[in-house]
């Protein structure tokens, strides 16, 4: 059964992140008394996208084997691993650069692009590196 | 590598498709095709299951070479 369950991961984890959100914005409802809809729109067209993904791949799927082993597992240990510590590196370079230029103040949002950024690069380069 | 295997001559004496192998073995196609070009070297439960699949004593299936000095 565990087997069975195993390849609808990607639902599973795309309904996740929509409680997860669903959650967040309940908690910004609660003390800030506001809704943004246009989150909880991305949450969900998110969730869709991912869950007919999953249906397709489980649809065309023709053999017996599974998405990831042992291999792939390492090799996305590894990938973390060297993509988190370079991500630490460029920013203790991008730190350095803007020390030296006298910048004292950073808007938040350029740190969240960044953020961002590591974690979609990251992500879809697991992905690559798991089908290898 | 010092670990060589003989994994695919094995399986193609006996007539066995790559695909099935992997299937039955519960690993992707890539890896196995990585273990016969002895490009990765399995871990011991995945060494022992390939041994128990083909039934054969496991220096018929891997091999450890003397590393050159």
């Amino acid at each position: 059964m565990r087997k069975n369950m195993e390849k609808w991961n990607l639902t599973f984890r795309a309904i996740n992140v929509l409680v997860g959100v669903i959650l967040g914005l309940s908690i910004v409802y609660f003390i800030k008394e506001e809704f943004n809809l246009s989150i909880l729109l991305g949450a969900l067209t998110g969730t869709v996208i991912l869950t007919v993904t999953n249906i397709m791949k489980a649809l065309l799927k023709r053999d017996r084997t599974p998405d990831t082993d042992e291999r792939t597992e390492k090799n996305m240990l590894k990938f973390y691993l060297f993509s988190s510590h370079i991500f630490i590196g460029l920013l203790f370079i991008a730190l350095c650069i803007s020390s030296f230029l006298g910048i004292e103040e950073i808007l938040t949002v350029y740190l969240w692009i960044i953020i961002i950024a590591y974690i979609c690069f990251s992500g879809i380069g697991a992905f690559i590196v798991s089908r290898r | 590598m010092p670990v060589r295997n003989n994994i695919r001559s094995i399986r193609k004496e006996r007539g066995i498709k790559q695909l099935q192998l992997a299937e039955d073995l519960q690993v992707t196609r890539q890896t196995l095709t990585a273990i016969e070009n002895n490009k990765y070297n399995p871990s011991l439960e995945l060494a022992l299951k390939i041994v128990n699949y083909f039934n054969l004593p496991i220096q018929e299936i891997f091999i450890l070479e003397e590393e050159k000095e």
